[in-house]
């Protein structure tokens, strides 16, 4: 029996007590914290998909991008020089962090940013638990998918709104807009937090045709700029969309602050180091192309729907990191069995040269080979080489892929120049091309099949068909 | 593993967390394992614990813009005072603490630890079924005192009453401890 508190004690620290504990649930209820931290600025947070377009969601960045402006378009009634003050003194700073709460039929949804104006790095977390990472200086976007758990990391696509050397294309392309569209503006003092602001109201009338939230049409955008009077950093904003009755849809308030350290990187924002990577950077595509054997792409004169030809080498086409031929050695069938010259499998033995011994010749009429991938791949580019010893172009081209070998389920049709349905395949959008020694290329889009189906029917010298190879890039699909 | 982290950048994360993810996400990493193996001690099963846990830290995400405290000393008693909440809150439902009686019955019968009379050789399982008779805001003063090695003006911070209340208190308790535990080692004879 113990007699007091320290025998007490002395029974405890002998005790074996497994407190040790489960890195995944750490990381996933670190994740939700975070999360949920963000809607704390708030009594009631409702999660909002849809209804608001793109240009809402991006309100937020506009207005952080605000303080990135390079070269200011135009005049905006004398606020250029305001503006100039602004810029100029968030720049120094070497952080801006902005919380924005977008208000849309009595729901609420907050996004946070932190922008890093030295390396031009812009990180978001939104209010589903989604983080982004914007980083403008290497041109690479990191996204991380609170539902499913996957960090994505692609290349940020040039221009647009979220463009690589955004968010200075934003805002200059935010500003190039409110000046076509004549956006008046209005100076005046006001207060912000006790703060003593100047407020500048931009309104555009008529944003953008056709722009709508929900079923409404937005018929005006009205955007309130703070900035404190005395260090001339913006501290808040608000923008307004309206409907022709001037009636406010929807609105974003953000209030932005300027810490001394922002997040090192994504995973500082909750993101789990456990969350499974998926990187889509793309990168050109090593092709090995053969000999070429004749010089410049003569041009069949019998042969209508011709696309021109490039004049130059074909630009480097690009897919993501990992991605290369899966077809090299894969089995193949063919609508006819027994080949005139040839054997199937010379299709994917790796062989392009336009010699003989290297090509297959199938009957005339419409004939179709299949390659069995074995797997299921995501597919970015179908390069094929029927016969280019010699400037021919061969008709009713149509390139396939479908999950089953009898291309019944999920078939989709990436290329197809038999214009006038004669092979009963749809009619086809594309034109009729030269062969080369750099082959066809056919953009896949990261199709997802295991089989891949080519038809021809004849060419412009006879009316049989040929192959010399036929590749297929591609990376496994991921689970 | 927790970070370490000097005590001054400890307070400033603090402040800054109300309204910096970073800084919460940092002092998360500071406090989880604290946090947890409290839980752990007051609920016996670690799953149970997990559930605890995170609804201690999405109290605090919840909370933390109006938390009026400066330092980590602060932060790491508003979170013990969570903590005891939200567990005692747990083992007052009587079906959730007979569950938890159930699960250390289980452990104690497997346990190859001879039975409670012999205090030297007393296992967790006895141990917790003697604790859980107790009070929950006793439990709490026992695993804040003995498991976490708490002292007593911490303590008293913690449940928010004077440290002289906490040491007659404990004293008590202990007394009762005993009985429980005597009456665990009768059962078993």
């Amino acid at each position: 029996m113990f007699e007091n508190e320290d025998d007490f004690k002395n029974i405890v620290d002998r005790l074996n007590i497994d407190t040790k504990p489960n890195p995944a649930h750490r990381e996933k209820l670190r994740q939700r914290m975070l999360s949920m931290s963000i809607g704390s600025f708030t009594t009631r947070i409702t999660i909002m998909k849809g209804p608001i377009p793109k240009l809402v969601a991006a309100a937020v960045i506009i207005i952080v991008a605000i303080g990135s402006i390079h070269k200011f378009v135009g005049s905006l009634d004398g606020t250029t020089v305001a503006f100039a003050q602004m810029k100029e003194a968030m720049q120094k700073m070497p952080w801006m962090h902005a919380i924005s709460r977008e208000y849309y039929k009595g729901t609420e949804r907050i996004n946070q940013h932190w922008q890093h104006f030295p390396s031009k790095k812009l990180f978001e977390i939104t209010s589903d638990g989604s983080i982004s990472h914007h980083d403008y200086g290497t041109g690479k976007k990191m996204y991380f998918y609170a539902t499913e758990g996957t960090l994505t990391i692609s290349d940020l696509k040039k221009g647009g709104f979220y463009g690589s050397g955004s968010p200075h294309n934003l805002i200059d392309a935010f500003v190039q807009y409110m000046v076509e569209e004549n956006a008046s503006t209005v100076q005046h003092p006001g207060k912000f937090n006790d703060l003593d602001v100047k407020v500048y109201e931009i309104e555009k009338i008529r944003p953008d045709d056709g722009m709508s939230i929900g079923s409404t049409v937005v018929a005006k955008i009205k955007y309130y700029l703070m900035a404190d009077t005395k260090t001339k950093l913006m501290v808040a904003a608000t923008v307004e969309y309206l409907d022709k009755s001037n009636n406010v849809i929807s609105y974003t308030k953000t209030e932005v602050d300027y810490p001394e350290t922002g997040p090192e990187d994504i995973y500082a924002l909750g993101v789990p180091h456990t969350a499974k990577i998926i990187d889509k950077t793309l990168v050109a595509i090593d092709i090995k192309l053969p000999r070429p054997m004749f010089h410049g792409t003569p041009q069949p004169t019998r042969v209508s729907n011709l696309e021109k030809p490039l004049g130059r080498a074909r630009d480097p086409f690009l897919a993501p990191v990992g991605t290369k031929n899966v077809a090299l050695g894969k089995p193949v069938s063919s609508s006819d069995e027994e080949p005139i010259i040839g054997e199937i499998k010379m299709i994917t033995d790796g062989d392009k040269e336009a010699t003989d011994g290297s090509y297959v010749e199938l009957g005339p009429l419409l004939q179709h080979i299949t390659i069995d991938l074995q797997a299921v791949y995501e597919i970015y580019a179908i390069v094929v080489w029927h016969y280019h010893k010699q400037a021919r172009v061969y008709y009713d081209v149509v390139v396939q892929v479908a999950d089953d070998p009898d291309f019944t389920t999920n078939v989709k049709t990436l290329f197809n120049n038999d214009i006038d349905n004669t092979s009963g395949l749809g009619v086809g959008q594309h034109k009729h091309y030269v062969e080369t020694n750099e082959g066809k290329l056919i953009d896949a889009k990261g199709m997802r099949a295991r089989y891949v189906r080519l038809y021809s029917k004849g060419n412009s010298s006879d009316d049989l068909n040929h192959y010399i190879e036929v590749e297929v890039y591609g990376k496994p699909v991921e689970q | 593993m927790a970070e370490s982290i000097s005590p001054g950048d400890a307070d400033k994360l603090v402040v800054r967390a109300r309204t910096d993810a970073v800084a919460l996400g940092r002092l998360y990493e500071l406090c989880y394992e604290r946090i947890f193996r409290f839980c752990v001690h007051r609920l016996f099963c670690k799953e149970i614990a997990e559930d605890v846990t995170s609804t201690v830290f999405l109290e605090v995400a919840r909370r933390i813009r109006a938390f009026p405290g400066q330092t980590e000393q602060d932060f790491a008693n508003w979170l013990y005072a969570i903590a005891a909440n939200q567990t005692n809150a747990y083992i007052r439902k009587t079906s959730r603490r007979q569950k938890l009686l159930d699960e250390a019955a289980r452990a104690m019968q497997a346990s190859t630890s001879r039975s409670s009379e012999d205090f030297s050789m007393l296992d967790w399982p006895r141990l917790y079924q003697a604790i859980l008779k107790l009070k929950p805001e006793h439990q709490t003063i026992v695993t804040l005192r003995f498991f976490e090695n708490m002292d007593f003006e911490q303590i008293a911070k913690i449940m928010n009453t004077k440290e002289a209340t906490v040491r007659v208190t404990l004293h008590r308790i202990l007394k009762k401890l005993r009985n429980h535990l005597q009456t665990i080692a009768d059962g078993e004879k």
